[in-house]
């Protein structure tokens, strides 16, 4: 119901808000503490008059929403009636948009947008996906349009369809062109794998979808309507299978400059993947979204779904899995497939529990848990498992030390590994998921010239002198993103070295090396220091927060080693997550120690500190010099 | 590209003259052009598309197109800042009533100030929105035009103290005391 003084006819100002409004602007000039006061003297007795007053103050209190909104109702308005005249037929094949994607036929509609096949003729006929909003007039619709649009050309990760382009069709409709992803929905892929995908492909699937949706909500977007006709699997040239989440139709964001409205006149969503709180017209939320990965998750294991609505109408349908949801999946998973171990039975019970609040809160944890539980491994119990085992024992330093070539500077040691082969972990998922639950990590950089290491072995550190602490940057810093404190600038032998770094701004963090060049191609050495495979859960997004680096629990610090020289730690911070540096962490971490081996990668990296010297927005990258002395 | 600023600037300068016809003429020109920018700046493709729908970006898109700089100072400048914010108030409110006229049969989901809870914004009716600011312009006019301003031609508390020949202490005071108004009005009858 809309309330407004139309409604009433009167369309004057009563003498009674007049003299209300005085008061109260009166009182807006006096300290808090002294307006109760001041108003109860100016209304003497008149209840109403300083009822009025009090809603007035209260309304005050609110009114900052009020800018927003109207400004929010303002655009849409301007964006969906001034700039589109017309509605015109939805007839689009043979159109050519922004001059080159020429429509072919409609493959589809989403939750706002019609969707088309289309050609790039500048791009050699290359197939892409145009999705044009279905109506231009509603405003909701075309808010709803741009937010999708906006949070996918935000995210960048290779499981998460990429925004290639966009424009405005003739008639003032925007349009989306996407990249075409080949193969076949996850829906269609399970039905043709009858249940039966072997654990090493529930695992991928798992790590990518949910790594995926995690992204999405570092984002600051909860997807709401994640299921397995939304995502898309193929297998890649090189034979390895690849998902990716294609539609953001309805996707909730929270964080878009176009502002924070989003009222949902409708249930959106798909049944068997709603969470019960959907149904009673609670907003979506990662444990919703935590929810929908359950029950894909439970699909990829058994093929079948836990909850199956048998009603013939919606809202039968909708009573039913509530009912269901409430009830919960019991023992299903087992009984289903029974070689599964009992644990995983309970972390699917926990994703999929009625309650939001008793749900994994962030799919981070969900999936380590999932993946802990598909190992037969426990997550909180790890650090006896042989091949996991990481940091501490500065005994195996050698052995680490032992096995790098010379010619290389930095590396990743990794306390426990196994003599034998110590590069090689045989951890089944290592390379596959690129998070090792491990109890820490110590870094080590070795080879000739000045280098990391571990404190030497079976004694105390040798007693250094004391740190030189020179506040980095202390003049801006505030307004950085992030802050180092106590960064020595000098180092002896055996002096261990830690970082503290305070996150002011959530984001994406890293620290590399820079050692003086080993290599044959006399490009710099770089090693992945932080975060390690198993510090913040094998992500490197960051809350604000105070970081040790590395942390305390995960073994010693930094030390140096062998000869002198200048090391550059290169700390990054990023808004978003960059393919470079993720590539660069991902691949350098479990398979050589933190060595950025690859001349492409150290190439790329390279070029990402030099071209991030200068801070933006988005990116801010520091230089500490080290010297070892 | 101005187009047709030689026009515009002379209905301001005779306006500020004294002449009230030369409004009622200078209204529908910056109608039109406001309209046409509108529409421009959303078929640019340009990268913000949603910035294209802000009424500051066009208001002021549309002074450097209308206005020949040179020959106007800066009271014709702020006249032209209020005629600007007025029009678009009268186009968006047309347009908004158009909408719900047309859609769904009247069956527009309606939502006022203060309905809506949770951390989603409330939606407001802009009919109801502009019939407290019809209200609001008998009884404070002043109030009534900061809001018009700051609502329809997107200016700035600093930008909007010079066009109205206030302190920007003022303007804020004024702005603060009118926005808790038109709240308290808009939630009438709605718990808060």
């Amino acid at each position: 119901m809309v309330v407004s003084r139309t409604d009433t006819g009167s369309g004057i100002v009563s003498e009674l808000d007049r003299r209300a409004m005085r008061i109260f602007e009166d009182a807006l000039d006096l300290a808090p503490d002294a307006q109760a006061g001041f108003i109860a003297d100016a209304c003497g007795g008149d209840a109403a008059l300083r009822e009025e007053v009090e809603l007035l103050l209260a309304s005050d209190r609110q009114a900052h929403q009020l800018s927003e909104a109207v400004r929010a109702e303002i655009a849409d308005v301007a964006g969906a009636v001034m700039v589109a005249p017309s509605g015109q037929s939805l007839a689009m094949v043979g159109v050519k948009l922004n001059g080159r994607y020429v429509i072919e036929k409609r493959i589809g509609a989403g939750g706002v947008g019609v969707v088309f096949l289309a050609r790039d003729e500048h791009l050699h006929q290359r197939q892409v996906v145009v999705k044009v909003l279905k109506e231009s007039r509603d405003p909701w619709l075309l808010r709803k349009f741009t937010q999708e649009s906006e949070a996918l050309t935000r995210l960048d990760h290779p499981n998460v369809v990429k925004v290639l382009d966009r424009g405005m069709v003739e008639d003032g409709r925007p349009f989306l062109v996407m990249e075409f992803v080949k193969g076949e929905t996850l829906e269609d892929f399970l039905k043709l794998g009858a249940g039966r995908l072997d654990i090493a492909t529930v695992i991928l699937l798992i790590h990518q979808i949910f790594r995926a949706v995690e992204t999405v909500h570092g984002g600051g977007i909860i997807h709401r309507d994640l299921k397995t006709s939304n995502i898309m699997v193929r297998f890649q040239a090189d034979g390895t299978l690849q998902a990716k989440l294609i539609d953001f139709g309805i996707a909730k964001i929270f964080e878009t400059t176009a502002g924070n409205q989003t009222t949902t006149p409708l249930t959106v969503g798909t049944l068997p993947y709603m969470a019960a709180e959907l149904f009673d017209g609670q907003e979506a939320s990662v444990a919703s979204d935590v929810y929908a990965l359950g029950i894909i998750a439970f699909e990829l294991l058994t093929g079948a779904r836990p909850f199956v609505a048998k009603g013939r109408s919606l809202l039968a349908q909708i009573l039913e899995y509530r009912n269901l949801q409430e009830t919960g999946a019991g023992g299903q998973l087992r009984s289903l497939r029974p070689e599964l171990p009992e644990q995983l039975e309970s972390v699917l019970l926990t994703a999929l529990a009625f309650h939001p609040e008793a749900r994994y809160q962030r799919v981070l944890s969900f999936e380590t848990a999932l993946i802990a539980a598909l190992e037969g491994i426990d997550a909180a119990g790890i650090p006896e498992t042989e091949t996991l085992t990481l940091g501490g024992s500065e005994s195996k330093v050698e052995a680490a030390s032992a096995v790098v070539p010379s010619g290389t500077t930095a590396r990743r040691a990794t306390g426990d590994l196994p003599k034998t082969a110590p590069v090689k972990m045989n951890w089944p998922v290592t390379g596959l998921i690129g998070i090792l639950i491990g109890t820490g990590i110590a870094l080590t950089i070795v080879g000739v010239p000045p280098r990391w290491g571990f404190p030497k072995p079976g004694s105390v550190p040798t007693p250094a002198p004391a740190p030189v602490s020179v506040p980095v940057s202390a003049k801006n810093a505030p307004a950085l993103p992030f802050t180092l404190e106590d960064a020595p600038t000098v180092a002896t032998a055996g002096q261990e070295i830690r970082l503290r770094a305070t996150l002011n701004r959530g984001g994406y963090f890293y620290v590399f090396s820079e050692s003086p060049s080993l290599r044959t191609d006399a490009l710099p050495n770089y090693t992945v220091l932080f975060p390690g495979s198993s510090d913040n859960g094998g992500s490197s997004r960051f809350d604000v927060r105070n970081l040790v680096i590395p942390p305390v629990e995960s073994g010693p610090g930094f030390v140096f080693e062998g000869k002198q020289g200048t090391e550059k730690l290169w700390v990054v911070w990023s808004a978003e997550s960059v393919p470079v540096l993720e590539t660069v962490r991902i691949r350098a971490n479990p398979k050589d120690q933190g060595v950025v081996t690859e001349r492409e990668q150290v190439l790329a990296l390279g070029e990402f500190l030099k071209k991030h010297v200068e801070p933006d927005e988005n990116v801010t990258v520091r230089c500490v010099k080290i010297e070892h002395r | 590209m101005k187009e047709t600023p030689g026009e515009i600037t002379n209905l301001l300068l005779a306006w500020n003259n004294g002449d009230e016809s030369a409004l009622n003429r200078l209204i529908p020109l910056v109608y039109d052009e406001l309209r046409k920018i509108a529409r421009q700046f959303a078929n640019r493709q340009c990268t913000q598309l949603k910035n294209a729908f802000q009424p500051t970006v066009i208001v002021h898109e549309a002074y450097t197109r209308l206005v020949d700089e040179e020959r106007v100072e800066w009271r014709n400048r702020a006249h032209f800042y209020g005629i600007a914010g007025r029009t678009i108030r009268r186009i968006i409110v047309d347009e908004y009533r158009k909408m719900k006229a047309n859609k769904r049969g009247g069956d527009w989901e309606q939502v006022s100030l203060g309905e809506v809870d949770g951390a989603a914004l409330p939606r407001v009716d802009l009919l109801a929105l502009n019939a407290a600011l019809e209200m609001l312009e008998t009884w404070d006019e002043r109030k009534f035009r900061i809001t018009e301003l700051r609502f329809f031609s997107g200016l700035t508390n600093r930008e909007i103290a010079e066009v109205i020949g206030a302190s920007e202490k003022t303007v804020e005071r004024e702005w603060r005391s009118a926005k808790a108004w038109l709240y308290r009005e808009l939630t009438r009858g709605a718990a808060l």
